[in-house]
């Protein structure tokens, strides 16, 4: 190995959310998703990226963008809608400083609040002019970041195994979203929630993917025994590579209670002045219907298991952010020395989180990213930061196994995504595929009106089979709102099935679901074909 | 579908005049004490229904399920399921047969590449499966 490094820590950031966009309402309480996501997570990992990059500091990031998350930023209405939402924001901030003027321990912090909303709508509007999805394609283009795909809209692909033409049209159409946006085909992939079953790798194969991850066990798992565990990837029998996760490093990050994110020092995301004020001064900050909502605007830090919470200081918290970057950087060094003396080539750590944890749950992740970036360029020579991609060209030859079918959901398997508060859509979602599948065959050189119906019949399926209507319906928390979507999607795939069917369509109609459920403006239903 | 290792399930929807015209494949007197039963099929490297399951058991149903979770407790093995009526002289009367499905193997494989073998070493295999952090 010579004077190189011992090994390599590659960081995955999964970032996501689901296709939520509503023209017909003037403001829609689940497109705060999307809105809160940029402000809090996307903008700032940007900033902390070029900030890195402009002082030099070499680094390696994997990000997946999903094609939903993609087609959302690329949206001129949601667009306009971010930057009126914080224009609100900024409004609000200002009334806070106001108000806040006699108090010493908030005044500081409504004013922390005004300067960040502020510095968004400046980066969002002229830095980035309204596109987030270039400076991602640049840091790509520059070499910082190694981009990949995830599935269409995310759908759980393991519980569609059923119909591989349904799994291969999610990949196919996130494969298509990504060259769209980024101007190349990608060589890796999220596969949602690390949904793995048998046989997709074969799929991802004749898209071109190189690799995606699997949950630990799912490679720990794997037939024969993979010999160096998850620290080298293995490759499938289709010679797509798969990397398993590593446990250590993610539970430091994750776990609410021994993670990093539960410090004392760190913002309480559960206090927000949303609810806290009270409800007249508040009530223009809320939605349509007035229910009291998360601002943005958080006065308090974690302080303990208490409900007397003390107020937020960022420069504690920074000082602790720090430090938590220097203990990852201790256990990921000593990791990996013992791991490569363990081994006959240079291991590899797999870290991957949700991007949206860094700055919208953790409010401090993306300085802690930064801060640990820094320190692997100057404080160490044990291991670089890397990507899979990176690893797969120095070491080509790895171990031939099957993993075995998993997720990284409880349990490591489907649990999350089938169980009875949500196992009443897959009758719907397959038979959809069903139907879609046999349209597909049934019109393979559809044009005008019937091509357009297929088309948006592909879209209507996607966006039924997004896993976040699985999941909001198990965790309970915007389940009216999941409940509504599944029925929106199944209710327009089935008058477009019935209305072709029937040779009864109506262009009007048509019209105006295309420019609801606007995504993927490329795509073809023949993907569906058998 | 598969769940877990551990767990199947199954959904169905039976057209009521195949119901009724597979009931009366029945000798009348045993129409009375009919029951909806699944039987689930072992069927791990067998070429079903050509070749005889593994192994099978059956699943009384309550009147008016449509979905069943299916404790199959047999983690790397195939599966079939067929839901029909049992009359009472245990005659099978088939409804409908699943997909075939296979439960993921569990703990880490027996079998290693004999060329890798010498190369294991014990460390890695002490980072198989810990307590996960729970997804979000």
């Amino acid at each position: 190995m010579g004077n190189g490094p011992h090994g390599y820590l590659a960081i995955l950031l999964h970032s996501h959310l689901p296709f939520v966009r509503h023209p017909e309402h003037e403001e829609f309480l689940e497109e705060r998703w999307l809105f809160e996501a940029i402000t809090e997570t996307y903008l700032p990992l940007l900033e902390r990226f070029h900030r890195l990059a402009e002082d030099q500091v070499p680094f390696r990031i994997t990000m997946s963008l999903t094609p939903t998350l993609l087609a959302m930023l690329s949206d001129g209405l949601l667009q306009e809608r971010y930057l009126r939402h914080l224009d609100r924001l900024i409004e609000l901030a200002d009334k806070e400083c106001a108000r806040t003027k006699e108090q010493t321990a908030f005044h500081p912090l409504a004013q922390f609040y005004r300067q960040r909303f502020t510095t968004a709508r400046r980066q969002f509007g002229e830095t980035y002019h309204r596109n987030l999805i270039a400076p991602f394609r640049e840091l790509m283009e520059r070499g910082y970041l190694e981009l990949v795909t995830s599935a269409a809209t995310h759908g759980y692909l393991p519980l569609m195994d059923l119909h591989p033409a349904a799994v291969r049209a999610q990949l196919a159409v996130g494969v298509e979203a990504f060259e769209q946006a980024f101007g190349r085909r990608p060589l890796g992939i999220w596969l949602p929630e690390c949904g793995y079953h048998p046989g997709h790798d074969q799929m991802l194969k004749d898209l071109g993917i190189r690799f995606f991850v699997t949950d630990a066990h799912g490679v720990l798992f794997g037939s024969p025994r993979p010999k160096y565990g998850v620290y080298a990837p293995v490759y499938c029998r289709s010679k797509v590579a798969a990397f398993g996760r590593d446990l250590e490093s993610s539970k430091s990050v994750w776990s609410a209670k021994d993670g990093y994110p539960g410090d004392p020092d760190y913002r309480e995301f559960y206090r927000d002045i949303g609810f806290d004020l009270d409800y007249s001064y508040i009530r223009p900050y809320l939605n349509g219907d007035g229910t009291r909502l998360h601002t943005g605007l958080k006065y308090y830090r974690i302080t303990g298991a208490t409900e007397d919470k003390a107020p937020y200081d960022p420069s504690r918290a920074l000082e602790t952010a720090a430090r938590h970057a220097g203990n990852f950087l201790f256990n990921r060094e000593r990791q990996i020395e013992s791991l490569s003396s363990l081994m006959d080539r240079q291991p590899i750590v797999v870290s991957p989180y949700d991007a949206e944890l860094f700055g919208h749950w953790w409010f401090e992740g993306p300085d802690w990213l930064e801060l640990l970036i820094r320190k692997v360029h100057y404080d160490q020579n044990v291991f670089r930061l890397s990507t899979p991609s990176d690893y797969l060209a120095r070491y080509p030859r790895n171990q031939v196994i099957q993993p075995t079918m998993s997720s990284w959901g409880y349990q490591g398997y489907h649990e999350v995504w089938l169980n009875g508060s949500n196992d009443w859509i897959y009758r719907h979602l397959h038979k959809m595929v069903e139907r879609m599948v046999e349209l597909a065959d049934r019109y393979p050189d559809a044009s005008g009106l019937e091509q357009r119906a297929l088309n948006q019949m592909g879209r209507e399926l996607l966006l039924a089979q997004s896993s976040d209507w699985a999941f909001i319906l198990k965790t309970q928390t915007h389940t009216t709102y999941a409940y509504r979507r599944m029925h929106d999607h199944l209710g327009r795939f089935s008058r477009l099935y019935d209305a072709l069917t029937r040779h009864d369509l109506h262009e009007s109609w048509l019209t105006e679901i295309e420019a609801t459920d606007n995504l993927f403006p490329f795509i073809d239903y023949r993907v569906y074909r058998t | 579908m598969v769940k877990d290792p551990w767990w199947l399930h199954a959904y169905w929807e039976v057209d009521p005049s195949r119901e009724r015209q597979t009931r009366s494949q029945a000798p009348p007197e045993e129409i009375g004490g009919m029951q909806s039963i699944l039987r689930v099929y072992n069927v791990t490297h067998r070429r079903f229904p050509d070749e005889p399951p593994n192994g099978s058991f059956d699943i009384s149903l309550s009147g008016l399920a449509n979905h069943w979770y299916i404790q199959a407790d047999n983690p790397g093995h195939e599966f079939i399921v067929d839901i029909g009526l049992l009359t009472t002289s245990g005659r099978f009367l088939l409804l409908a047969r699943s997909n075939r499905v296979t439960t993921p193997r569990v703990g880490p494989a027996e079998w290693m590449d004999e060329t890798l073998k010498a190369h294991l070493a014990g460390a890695l295999s002490s980072a198989s499966v810990r307590a996960r952090a729970t997804h979000h």
